[in-house]
């Protein structure tokens, strides 16, 4: 087995910010070195076998627990990007004896691949090609991500959802208005905001879904109207639990037809994995919301105009999930440093799970809850106009003013939070209809 | 079409001429849509510096908005069935103040180097060192002018902290401090990362 490479401070750099040009400077066996790198990070242990030139690869991959599991054979080709790889070297990869029976065969390459060599590779389903942009992209998700080997049952970040057999372009293949209210800091107004965006898209005549992805179940007891809901219909747990489809958690909320929820109990914390790497598994989910609410044979084809999903003040396996579906994101902060870390840190998922997916969610700015206009708020603001400028995004111009009555059943509508989240609105539609 | 969007198209049409002119002028005659923000970023910040210096360019550039801004028609009739319509508007400035708020200078800061939000300390100070490398002299200048002077105060201790030896501002005089902050991190004093707190 290799020695451990962490702690070398040019695959560290590199790691941190990787880039095709850098990694293209390094000698052919360096970077085949930051290659076992890279899966070291993933959580799997390796075996140089380069200079063996017998095993016809040049890297063994095992499961991180069991030693003798092997994972797969890695062949790496360091080549420039109109240096494409061929059918031949896939064809000869197929044949190593490292690769016999099922084990999995990944070629690894700084360029990309021929349609001949995409081809040999689709007649044999344990042949997995990783080009540059998809090596990139994996190395982004490892880095926001935490393979399982920290826990006994073992685990490693797989690179199957990256490779050529994966079509992230048919993933979220619709156009769609999905957005997470996200901020990895609790008590900024997040189940609040969904609560009354989907409010104030019903005023305009939108129809939106709620999904409540938080395992306090906040967002579900205020519109269901219940503490604990005793109705006897199943909750988003259920579908993890795999009882259930996602189209038969769907509620009606209000007599209009404009508010509908998934909602969920605190029963769903039992299934979160935390920031555990599960790409296969994240992509399903994705794949299955897709599925329901937009494709043409979905149950909801396209009956909703907006999906706004709430999650927990974490960077748990659900604001993963809603990271991944989602188009758009809105940070509600409150103006105080714990907020900025918050959206930081969610900003940096987003951007894990983009790497997944394709494509990161949009942030169409942070909104600034519990307003009051007073000097300490007055104070921060412009500081806080400042950093998301810096960061290359914004404040909305609106703010949520204070509001005591914002959670009382009775008179919500009628207060003087919700006719802010009126102008969110139309700040989010100016917003989406300019992209 | 109406008077207003006519004079719309005009300054459009206006604005495309004078930058592809601008443009050709520089040698930059191949530019994408998407570089033009900084070509724009470019003249303002030479921009700024001419019409502080040179009086006669800046007479020249209050005579074009003077002509292009437009004016508010305040005698123009207003029809009947645009009654309801001003009426509801009326209705709902109340609700308008209460929510969206002008957008301030702050907002059409454009970063010239990005950073991501977690290298920003939150808990101490605002950095003017991080921001002038974020945003350059020109907008860093607008940003400072938007700051309280509480906050003001706030960063002069930190350049402060890296020069202790400069003579002080009058933190009393916001012009004052302001400069001094420029001044400080344009590298007319010393930066000393080991004086960071």
């Amino acid at each position: 087995m290799l020695t451990n490479l962490q702690g070398n401070p040019l695959f560290d750099s590199l790691y941190a910010n990787p880039t095709l040009h850098e990694m293209l400077k390094l000698a052919p066996r360096s970077f085949e070195k930051f290659v076992t790198y890279i899966f070291h990070k993933a959580g799997f242990t390796t075996s140089d076998v380069a200079l063996r030139f017998i095993r016809g690869v040049d890297i063994e991959i095992y499961h991180p627990i069991i030693s003798r599991q092997k994972s797969g054979g890695i062949e790496i080709k360091r080549y420039n990007p109109d240096h494409l790889v061929g059918a031949p070297t896939v064809q000869k990869l197929m044949g190593a004896p490292a690769v016999r029976g099922n084990t999995p065969a990944y070629l690894i390459t700084t360029s990309n691949f021929n349609n001949p060599a995409i081809q040999m590779a689709n007649t044999n389903n344990k042949v997995r090609l990783i080009n540059g942009e998809q090596w990139l992209r994996y190395i982004e998700y490892i880095s926001g991500s935490v393979p399982k080997q920290t826990v006994k049952q073992g685990g490693f970040i797989s690179p199957d959802a990256f490779s050529h057999s994966f079509d992230i372009k048919n993933i979220k293949p619709f156009q769609t208005k999905v957005i997470v209210i996200g901020n990895n800091k609790g008590g900024v107004g997040k189940s609040t905001t969904a609560e009354y965006l989907a409010h104030a898209f019903a005023q305009s005549g939108k129809r939106t879904l709620l999904i409540d992805f938080d395992p306090q179940a906040n967002l579900s007891d205020r519109i269901l109207g219940l503490s604990t809901d005793v109705s006897g219909l199943p909750h988003l747990e259920d579908y993890f639990f795999k009882t259930v489809n996602l189209d038969q958690l769907v509620r009606q909320v209000d007599p209009n037809g404009k508010i509908y929820i998934i909602p969920s109990s605190p029963e769903l914390g039992k299934v979160d994995a935390g920031s555990f790497g599960q790409p296969l598994q994240e992509i399903e989910f994705v794949r299955d919301f897709y599925r329901t609410f937009y494709s043409a044979s979905g149950v909801y084809s396209n009956f909703f105009d907006w999906v706004i999903i709430d999650t927990p003040p974490a960077i748990s396996m659900f604001t993963r999930l809603a990271l991944a579906t989602s188009n758009f994101i809105i940070a509600p902060i409150r103006l105080r440093p714990s907020s900025l870390r918050g959206t930081g840190n969610m900003i940096n998922a987003a951007r894990t799970m983009g790497a997944l997916v394709g494509e990161a969610p949009k942030l169409i700015g942070g909104l600034v809850t519990h307003w009051n206009d007073d000097a300490a708020s007055n104070d921060n603001l412009p500081q806080y106009i400042t950093y998301f400028r810096a960061s290359q995004s914004k404040l909305l111009s609106t703010k949520i003013p204070l509001d005591v009555t914002i959670e009382k059943a009775a008179n919500r509508l009628a207060s003087k939070a919700f006719a802010a989240y009126i102008e969110v609105v139309k700040e989010i539609e100016e917003y989406v209809n300019g992209n | 079409m109406s008077t207003a969007t006519s004079n719309q198209s005009a300054i459009q049409e206006r604005s495309g001429q004078a930058t592809k002119k601008l443009c050709q002028a520089l040698g930059y005659s191949s530019l994408k849509s998407t570089d033009l923000k900084y070509v724009a970023l470019a003249l303002a910040e030479v921009g700024a510096e001419e019409v502080i210096n040179n009086p006669h360019f800046a007479q020249k550039v209050k005579a074009i908005l003077d002509e292009i801004v437009p004016k508010k028609e305040l005698n123009a009739p207003r029809s009947t069935s645009n009654r309801a319509k001003h009426q509801k508007q009326k209705d709902n400035t109340a609700t308008i103040q209460k929510g969206r708020q002008k957008k301030s200078l702050l907002d059409n800061l454009v970063p010239l180097k990005p950073i991501d939000m977690r290298i920003i300390n939150p808990y101490s100070s605002p950095d003017p060192y991080l921001l002038h490398e974020v945003f350059g002299s020109v907008q860093l200048a607008i940003a400072l002018r938007e700051f309280t002077m509480h906050t003001l105060r706030e960063m002069v201790g930190v350049v402060e902290t890296q020069n202790p030896d400069l003579p002080k501002p009058n933190k009393r005089n916001k012009d004052s401090i302001v400069q001094f902050i420029l001044e400080a991190v344009e590298n007319k004093h010393t930066y000393n990362p080991s004086a960071q707190i």
